[in-house]
């Protein structure tokens, strides 16, 4: 019993010789050389698939491990770089050469800079300010502290101060409540005009007039 | 890189064996090696023998296979498992072509025109080619495809189903459309008697 199958395939027969006697289509054959590189070529595009699927450090190792002369040159081509970097930064200088300079936020001042040259490793620079006076300023505020101190210490101001505290001595009970306060004054004499009251002052004034 | 010669003894499964095993290129090689010529000529045909082309996809085809070869456990021929990666590519291919080349009967008739008496077989022969080459590239595409894969390669219909994935009746059906199409080609080409072709259609 013939198939359907087998029918079309006797009919189809003269068609299919016909075509087997005309050859392959497309069937030129590259050149020779073509079939010895074409595996080549594969497998390179392989490899650099696999390269491009690893990491990078796994990717520089190899690089590395296959090219150490290279590898080496380029290192050392970096480490020169950053040297020389480091040797020619501008901003980079020594410690001892530093001087920090905090400007005046009002007026000018003189600036005063003091550096640790011997200890390199000391605490930070300090650095110290005082305002710009004339020679002559400064002259006379050396005297009048002198001659305010040495009133301070006379026997002259101690009695006045002790007249001034019997003239404002408050009630006993006034007293009982300010003993603290009164304690703490004793302790702290004078040492400044800036720590006087308003009629002490006009007391060193009167006996520095007195006293010239 | 190195051809190990004795991995060529070895067959398809064996080969792949080893490449589950680690040896991957060593083995790979060698399965390039055995196939290349195959993939490379079914490519050609499929890219209407632009050379370039078929080269392109034939190596896209083993790189592709070579990732993919891991996972592959045997259910298929080896040739056509990478059959139907070539085929991927070339489908990838034309989609990026969009256009496929045309070529005109002109260079076919002008072959004969300019042939020599003393290669005069060896002309006919080459003009027929051509006839048919034109004739192939004129099919639909299944139909295309199917003639190529069973007339060319070889492959049988159930292999075609498992590539393609159409049914094995359905590739029958297409592939005597297209034989029967290239016999009207070659017909009007004067290379098949009329009385024959008329007798074909007569039986259909």
């Amino acid at each position: 019993m013939i198939t359907q199958e087998e029918k079309d395939d006797e009919r189809l027969l003269p068609i299919l010789r016909e075509i087997s006697k005309a050859g392959t289509p497309y069937g030129e054959e590259p050149d020779p050389r073509y079939w010895s590189n074409f595996r080549v070529r594969v497998m390179e595009r392989v490899e650099a698939a696999e390269i491009r699927r690893q990491p990078l450090a796994s990717r520089l190792w190899q690089w590395i491990t296959e090219r150490p002369l290279r590898a080496g040159a380029v290192g050392f081509s970096m480490a020169a770089l950053v040297l020389a970097g480091v040797l020619t930064n501008p901003f980079a200088t020594s410690q001892k050469d530093v001087a920090i300079v905090q400007p005046a936020p009002q007026m000018h001042h003189d600036t005063v800079v003091t550096t640790p040259a011997a200890k390199p490793l000391a605490l930070p620079e300090h650095v110290i300010t005082k305002p710009s006076i004339d020679v002559a300023d400064q002259q006379q505020i050396a005297s009048t502290n002198r001659a305010v101190t040495k009133m301070l210490h006379s026997k002259e101001y101690a009695a006045h101060l002790q007249h001034a505290a019997d003239a404002s001595k408050p009630s006993m009970a006034e007293a009982d409540q300010s003993v603290s306060t009164v304690t703490a004054s004793a302790s702290d004499l004078p040492v400044s005009l800036n720590e006087l009251t308003e009629s002490q002052l006009e007391s060193v004034l009167h006996s520095l007039e007195q006293n010239k | 890189m190195a051809f190990h010669q004795e991995y060529l003894l070895l067959t398809d499964e064996e080969l792949v064996a080893l490449f589950h095993k680690g040896e991957r290129h060593g083995s790979f090689t060698v399965i390039v090696e055995r196939y290349q010529k195959r993939i490379y000529f079914a490519a050609r045909r499929m890219m209407d023998g632009d050379h370039d082309e078929a080269d392109e996809v034939a190596q896209d085809t083993f790189v592709k296979a070579y990732e993919a070869l891991e996972g592959f456990r045997g259910e298929a021929k080896l040739y056509t498992w990478l059959y139907r990666i070539m085929m991927n590519a070339v489908i990838q291919r034309s989609r990026k072509k969009k256009s496929r080349r045309t070529v005109g009967l002109e260079g076919v008739e002008n072959t004969v025109e300019t042939g020599e008496i003393s290669a005069h077989d060896q002309l006919v022969q080459r003009e027929t080619t051509k006839i048919i080459e034109k004739a192939i590239e004129t099919l639909p595409p299944k139909q295309r495809e199917v003639f190529l894969m069973r007339f060319y390669d070889e492959l049988p219909y159930e292999e075609i189903a498992n590539i393609s994935g159409t049914s094995v009746g359905g590739l029958k059906a297409n592939y005597f459309h297209a034989v029967k199409k290239i016999g009207e080609y070659l017909h009007q080409y004067g290379k098949i008697a009329p009385e024959f072709m008329a007798s074909f259609n007569a039986s259909v």
